[in-house]
């Protein structure tokens, strides 16, 4: 169990790493689709002494809404504004990717200095998610369009997502729940801002919005 | 205590109810007036009894907010002021509801009783306030309600540049209050007055910091001299009966914060005592000198705000310096001054503020050049606003001369030990203050009630209704008693100032003695001399009694067509005076003089800006633009570098720390 946790874990980095270098907006949604599934099967391999059946409601929620649900919404906005390519990212692709390795190494350094329970300190969780949380912001930072920037978000999310299941032992129903229902409204908003800047700007590239400084 | 808490709660309720009724105008009404009369009983009785020197416990109540406790208690200090917020409130909350009427909708009814109402409960709760955090929400209120009042008709652009110029400022004096009470927080380690009292002293460098961040944040409420900016923009800008408010109390909040750190922190050193006293003197000239060029009779008023302000400050800081002398008798005498003559400001600026307002519904403009024979129209508004007048320039039988006279008294005292030279040289300055007023309040009554309409609307004219007459004829009649039976005001001001200079009670009940014993005699030679003019007008009147009286044109001046426009103005009648003060007073002129035999056009036109406003603060923003534009770089309005400085920020702290 420990091992399939660990093998997880590297597959959601490399997850988050191939989403930095790809360029086709409907594979990034998908990429994110599969790293939602694989978030909601974490849960699962973690905790070793075995199935509660909140633990199994949790995952299977996790894994509708991040493997399914995100995922329908924002390929319908997509479609709505009939966009396909992240044309002109600020930061390249290969850079971004070069960029993406340095954050997994800083975020390594990170965990060995975080004090975390000693537990932990072997385990993958921490490290995968503080560079899921940076990939996750360098997404955001780097990308013009507002849908790349949502999954962007949604990574930062899933990495803050994987912190909380490696610091708290036990962690509150209420809390996952309200981070499910927390990520869900945000894209729900975000698809209808989406539409709206689209509307209004004839383009979903932030880039339009700086008009509104000041 | 709770009596507070009941007049509070009683002007809050009052502001709902009126907000709930905006429908039913009589219904508003009558709840505004019942929450004043309310609030008046309470905090009357509550003053009554602090002022009688009857112990009133504190009342302490747990607050939700960290380091803050429900703390109101009650001095003869925060009485006095308490009086002077209930009385004005009151009157001018009571003119307010004829002023609305009056108006025909041009004031909007819901805001200007709304904001009124909780602009007094805020100050009734602020001079009661005992916990730095209690006072700072209070003061906070009193500031944006004001805001709210002076930008009650925001249809107008000036209004709303005026509203926007005052909430500026307030948030500056805020922003340095905040600041202070930090610093004397951490220092005491609590935020009670009285743990502020029992603190150890500051260092020499923080306490210089304290006075500065003291005197800009209650300054720039009360007004002293550079800080003044907002003040001659929002009075006019505001409904007449917020302007009272604002005017006769709001402004003096900010000496009633001074004299409140004064009492909680013992004495400041001589060299702060003197600066008090050169900025009370500079403010009080500066204020006089640009209220007499003024053409805005509400303007005027203002400026004259902030003359009176100098006034009062100046007094202060002879308590200061009495106080840093260790002479008790002096600082006693110089607070008393500053709070008589702050009561006595309250109650002739609020007068003349609520006849200038009558006048403005009644001329329908606030250019004195445009009034004038209101006499003849409105008979008892320019009574009233004459008496208020008279007590302004510090005439004998009214009340603005026993605060004066105090001062002066305090200035010439023989063997003070401070310098016959420097008293003299004050005194002096504020005799010339005395003349200036003189001057401008004669131009001001004279031009409006006396001589010819200057205008159609003036002719047309007629007498304010008797809601409106009721309050400014109570001002007026405490005016006259206070100069008449100064007792009772002296003795409150020397109980309050008891609490400031730390004088002992029978110390000073004493001195408060001896002072309405003399000023009660100038009372009743001033009595003396009306009484001599009213009787040499009997006689004239005897004489002249079954014989033809032949009345002429007002300003007839033997001419065979005389007309209007051959009166003084406000800009040539003090022209003695102004072109002497040219250069302090940089007044623009524009004059296209008649030319030729026969001239066709001819024009004249002069204007006195502020300098405070229009000279030196724009150089000063444009240094502070000029500083801020390098920060400013950062700022590109793109959301990706925004995520990127957080995120940087973010991770650095984490390097950082770990």
């Amino acid at each position: 169990m420990e091992q399939f946790s660990q093998l997880l874990l590297a597959f959601i980095v490399f997850l988050s790493l191939y989403l930095l270098g790809s360029s086709s907006l409907t594979g990034c949604i998908n990429i994110m689709a599969l790293q939602g599934m694989c978030l909601g099967f974490l849960p699962l391999t973690v905790r070793a002494e075995g199935f509660h059946s909140r633990t199994l409601l949790l995952a299977a929620g996790m894994f509708i809404l991040k493997g399914f649900l995100i995922p329908r919404i924002l390929l319908y906005a997509i479609r709505e504004v009939k966009i396909r390519r992240e044309i002109e990212p600020m930061i390249g692709y290969a850079p971004s990717l070069l960029l993406g390795a340095v954050l997994i190494g800083v975020s390594f350094v990170l965990a060995e200095r975080l004090p975390v329970p000693a537990g932990l300190r072997t385990s993958l969780l921490i490290p995968v998610s503080l560079a899921t949380v940076m990939m996750g912001m360098l997404m955001m930072i780097s990308r013009i369009k507002a849908i790349t920037q949502v999954i962007g978000y949604l990574v930062f999310e899933n990495g803050v997502y994987l912190f909380g299941l490696a610091i708290a032992y036990e962690v509150p129903w209420l809390i996952e729940m309200g981070v499910l229902l927390d990520v869900f409204v945000a894209v729900f908003v975000m698809g209808i801002i989406i539409n709206h800047i689209a509307r209004a700007f004839d383009s979903i590239s932030t880039e339009k919005l700086t008009r509104l400084n000041d | 205590m709770t009596l507070i808490l009941a007049a509070v709660l009683a002007l809050g309720a009052a502001a709902l109810l009126s907000g709930l009724f905006s429908r039913h105008d009589p219904w508003a009404r009558s709840a505004v007036i019942a929450g004043l009369a309310a609030a008046a009983a309470c905090a009357g009785a509550l003053a009554e009894r602090a002022l009688a020197g009857r112990e009133v416990p504190d009342l302490l109540g747990p607050w939700l907010l960290p380091g803050a406790v429900f703390h109101v208690g009650i001095d003869p200090l925060s009485a006095c002021f308490l009086l002077l917020v209930l009385i004005v409130g009151c009157c001018a909350g009571l003119y307010g509801e004829g002023y609305i009427a009056a108006s025909h909708g041009h004031v909007p009814s819901t805001p200007a009783r709304f904001f009124f109402l909780v602009l007094v409960g805020s100050m009734a709760l602020l001079v009661a306030a005992r916990n730095a955090l209690l006072f700072m929400v209070a003061w906070e209120t009193m500031a944006l309600s004001a805001f709210g009042l002076v930008s009650c008709e925001h249809g107008k652009p000036e209004v709303r540049k005026a509203g926007l110029l005052y909430l500026l400022c307030t948030h500056v004096g805020s922003l340095c209050l905040l600041a202070l009470f930090a610093l004397l927080g951490s220092n005491a380690g609590s935020l009670e007055f009285s743990a502020f009292a029992a603190a150890p002293p500051l260092p020499a460098a923080w306490t210089t910091a304290a006075f500065l961040l003291a005197l800009v944040g209650f300054g720039m409420k009360a007004g002293f001299m550079p800080l003044h900016i907002w003040l001659q923009e929002a009075h006019p800008a505001a409904p007449s009966h917020a302007s009272a408010a604002m005017s006769g109390v709001m402004i003096e909040m900010g000496l009633y914060g001074l004299l409140r750190l004064l009492a909680l922190l013992g004495p400041i050193s001589l060299e702060a005592a003197f600066f008090l006293v050169a900025l009370g003197l500079v403010t009080a000239v500066f204020g006089i000198l640009f209220a007499m060029t003024q053409r805005d009779f509400k303007r005027l008023l203002a400026y004259s705000s902030i003359e009176n302000i100098g006034i009062i400050l100046t007094a202060a800081g002879l308590g200061c310096y009495g106080l840093a002398r260790n002479n008790s008798s002096l600082a006693l005498l110089g607070f008393a001054a500053a709070i008589l003559h702050t009561l006595n400001h309250g109650l002739f600026k609020s007068l003349l503020f609520l006849s200038a307002g009558a006048v403005y519904q009644a001329v329908g403009t606030r250019d004195i050049e445009a009034c004038g024979g209101l006499q003849k129209r409105m008979p008892w508004t320019c009574a009233l606003t004459a008496i208020g007048a008279a007590a302004i320039c510090g005439l004998p039988p009214l009340n603005g001369f026993t605060g004066e006279w105090l001062i002066y008294s305090w200035l010439l005292r023989p063997g003070a030990g401070h310098g016959l030279l420097l008293g003299g040289l004050a005194a002096a300055i504020l005799a010339v203050v005395g003349a200036f007023a003189v001057v401008t309040f004669s131009k001001c009554y004279g031009l409006t009630c006396l001589g010819q309409p200057r205008s159609a609307t003036a002719s047309a004219a007629r007498e304010a209704s008797w809601i409106m007459l009721g309050p400014m004829a109570l001002l007026a009649a405490l005016c006259v008693g206070i100069g008449l039976f100064p007792g009772p005001a002296i003795r409150i001001a020397f109980t309050a100032a008891g609490d400031v200079a730390r004088a002992a009670g029978p110390a000073a009940a004493a001195s408060s003695e001896e002072w309405s014993r003399l000023l009660s005699v100038i009372g009743l030679l001033g009595v003396g001399v009306c009484a001599l003019s009213a009787l040499l007008w009997l006689f004239r009147k005897s004489l002249l009694h079954r014989r033809e009286v032949a009345r002429g044109p007002t300003w007839g001046c033997g001419f065979s067509a005389p007309t209007a426009r051959m009166q003084y103005t406000g800009s040539s009648y003090p022209v003695p005076l102004t072109r002497v003060l040219a250069a302090a007073l940089a007044t623009r002129e524009e004059a296209h003089p008649p030319v030729g035999y026969w001239p066709d056009k001819a024009a004249y036109e002069s204007r006195t800006p502020d300098p405070a406003l229009e000279r030196w603060l724009p150089a000063l923003t444009a240094k502070v633009e000029g500083w801020i534009s390098v920060p400013r770089r950062l700022q590109y309005g793109r959301l990706q570098l925004y995520l990127l400085y957080v995120s940087a920020f973010l991770v650095m702290t984490l390097l950082w720390k770990l």
